[in-house]
């Protein structure tokens, strides 16, 4: 683009030179836009192909001969527990955000303002837990959660999820307590608040970006965690869409690709809208954790 | 309005007695300044009056109350505080109107509204209500802030160097409106400041206080002409009084401006004659300083100055020796050791 300008040009040269690079920079932000939503078009168009399209040697996925087909989404919806793992998935997710959020919340805020020694180490100690990885921790909850009686049962999850979810979301709130100003609170006690009062009117509004990323980060959690998911629940009709889609539409070697694929892109849409709507805040509340936590 | 009482209050941080030990009685309506140089404790004082620091000794009372144990919101009191916080998510008429939010001040939305509204007129801002603070210049800013702090008519206004964020233009007109407000509203006020002029200009009593004690009370004309230690006499005025020993035991002081070229003291009045050598002289347009050194009673030199108004345009010769004087009744005398200031009987 650099040399494009630079380079002399007849009379009325600049306006085609501005044209050409408006055309320049649409072409690329579309080429990647493409790049980037390929496989969900892939998903898409996949998932009304008939077999005989799907399998045909040589061919494109975007090779139509046969009539598309609702087949496999009817297929998805009625032979599989599709929407009971959506179900459950909605459900865990929920319960492990309110969770995480009762949790955290108070404990960020206490160690934001614990400036002493005794905050800073309270706050690594946190991180710490979060980078010991479930592959480590997944066998002795198992035994826990046999002994509790919640096998098969969604509390499990529930119960577990925040162990990743809590640490992370206490380490990233504390950044953005920290990044408000201890006056603001004393301002609000000042003019007539309790602490308690202070917190919710005050502190939590002006921490809504942190409180948004950990929303959202809690809840793609309940959605990917794969293996407390497949270690507490076996019984299908229990299971979330991270292990549920996985064994009800993988038999043996026999992909059925169709509705796999109609399964995963159900599921990223809505998420991705979700994404896209708080997009400027995630990005606000992920560099601000980074950087004051 | 309320007077404040305060008995041998003492606030630590670890080792730091940054309030150690202060005794205040704080009229009813009045305005009195807190001066001192940075570190000295005055923000501290100011919070534990307010409730966000609790004093580890002491007792404080507002009105008939004994405050000491009760949560800033109980006191009754509102404060500005040196970067205003002012609450960014709120607009400015939500900022003023917060404080009557409280706990059922005032549930009436429609009173709510008008209060506020008189507030932010009271401080010429009822343009900039649904502007938010980041919007704000910093004179803007600090009016939502007294706004805010007077909205709930509290019995005590504590402002912690409200105007140190003005420019200097600013910082004299903000000087003239609060003090304006503060009569109108007969708020009695605590004003912490180290900038000393503000101090003198808005004061009807000063405190000074150094090291988390109170070294003077007292109207503003009467510290700087009576100063009770040798801190107060130099830390007032600038440049601070001069001082000279003249015995193992005694040290006198003398302000600047009275030290006078012997033709330009008051006809008549008896004087202490002062021969000594400017070395420089610094023009400030309204006066002229002179820098020399005196010599002591052992001889040694001290660095002294003198302060000409501009009305006295005698040529003051570079290192030579000139005749000086400073009239007796403007000399102090001070305790060398303890600084304390010596009635002018002992010292004669
Ligand atoms: N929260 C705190 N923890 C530890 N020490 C503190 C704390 N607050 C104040 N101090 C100490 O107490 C002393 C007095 O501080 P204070 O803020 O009251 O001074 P100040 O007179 O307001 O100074 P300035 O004019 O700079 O605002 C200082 O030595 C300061 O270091
Ligand atoms: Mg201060």
């Amino acid at each position: 683009m650099a040399t494009l300008t630079a380079t002399p040009t007849p009379a009325g040269g600049p306006r085609l030179l501005r044209v050409l690079r408006g055309t320049l920079y649409t072409t690329a932000v579309l080429f990647f836009c493409l790049l980037a939503a390929s496989p969900f078009l892939v998903m898409g168009v996949v998932t009304f192909q008939t077999d005989q399209d799907l399998y045909r040697r040589g061919a494109s996925p975007f090779d139509y001969e046969d009539m598309p087909t609702l087949e496999h989404l009817d297929n998805l919806f009625n032979d599989t527990r599709y929407l009971s793992f959506v179900r459950n998935s909605t459900v865990t997710g929920i319960a492990v955000v309110v969770v995480t959020l009762v949790l955290s919340l108070p404990a960020a805020w206490a160690l934001a303002r614990l400036t002493g020694r005794w905050g800073e180490r309270a706050g690594m100690l946190m991180f710490i837990v979060y980078l010991v990885p479930p592959t480590l921790l997944f066998i002795p909850l198992f035994r826990i959660i046999v002994q509790l009686g919640l096998r098969d049962n969604l509390l499990s999850l529930i119960l577990v999820y925040p162990s990743i979810s809590v640490p992370f979301s206490t380490w990233l709130l504390m950044g953005f307590f920290k990044s408000i100003p201890p006056e603001l609170e004393e301002a609000a006690l000042v003019d007539g608040f309790t602490r308690y009062e202070a917190f919710w009117r005050v502190v939590l509004p002006l921490a809504r970006p942190g409180i948004i990323s950990v929303v959202v980060f809690t809840f793609t959690l309940t959605l990917h965690e794969f293996i407390y998911s497949l270690v507490f629940i076996s019984a299908s009709e229990v299971r979330t869409l991270s292990t549920g889609v996985p064994t009800e539409l993988i038999r043996g070697d026999v992909f059925f690709w169709q509705p796999l694929l109609a399964s995963a892109l159900l599921v990223a849409i809505p998420v991705g809208l979700v994404y896209n709507l708080f997009l400027d805040r995630l990005v606000q509340g992920f560099t601000l954790g980074a950087v004051k936590g | 309005m309320s007077e404040v009482n305060l008995k041998g209050v003492v606030k630590r941080f670890g080792d730091v007695q940054a309030v150690a030990g202060v005794d205040l009685h704080i009229n009813s309506g009045e305005f009195l300044v807190v001066l001192g140089p940075s570190g000295c404790g005055k923000t501290t004082l100011m919070r534990t009056i307010a409730g966000l620091e609790k004093p580890e000794e002491g007792q404080i009372s507002i009105g008939a109350r004994d405050v000491t144990a009760l949560p800033p919101r109980k006191r009754g009191i509102a404060m500005v505080f040196q970067s205003y916080a002012l609450y960014p998510h709120m607009s400015v008429a939500g900022n003023i109107g917060f404080p009557l939010k409280a706990q059922g001040r005032c549930p009436d939305r429609a009173e709510r509204e008008q209060r506020v509204y008189q507030a932010a007129q009271m401080v010429s801002i009822e343009h900039l209500l649904d502007r938010r603070p980041r919007q704000l210049s910093g004179g803007e800013r600090q009016r939502v802030a007294i706004a805010r702090a007077i909205v709930s008519q509290p019995e005590v206004l504590l402002l912690d160097e409200p105007l140190s964020n003005l420019d200097a233009k600013l910082r004299a007109y903000a000087r003239d409106e609060l003090k304006g407000f503060q009569r109108k509203l007969g708020i009695t006020t605590v004003f912490v400041t180290h900038d000393q002029i503000e101090a003198m200009g808005l004061g009807d009593r000063i405190v000074v206080m150094r090291d988390g004690l109170v070294q003077q009370v007292g109207p503003p004309q009467a510290i700087y002409d009576r100063p009770q230690n040798t801190f107060v006499a130099t830390f007032l005025g600038s440049p601070g009084m001069n001082l000279q020993l003249v015995s193992d035991q005694v040290q006198r002081g003398f302000r600047p401006e009275h030290l006078l070229p012997l033709g330009e003291l008051p006809p008549g009045a008896a004087h202490e004659p002062f021969s000594w050598r400017v070395t420089r002289v610094e023009n400030l347009g309204s006066d002229r300083l002179l820098y020399g050194h005196l010599a002591d009673f052992r001889g040694e030199m001290q660095l002294t100055v003198s302060r000409l108004p501009s009305n006295v345009t005698i040529e003051i010769p570079l290192d030579t020796v000139c005749e000086f004087g400073v009239a007796h009744d403007q000399l102090h005398f001070f305790d060398v050791a303890s600084g304390e200031r010596l009635e002018e009987g002992v010292a004669a």
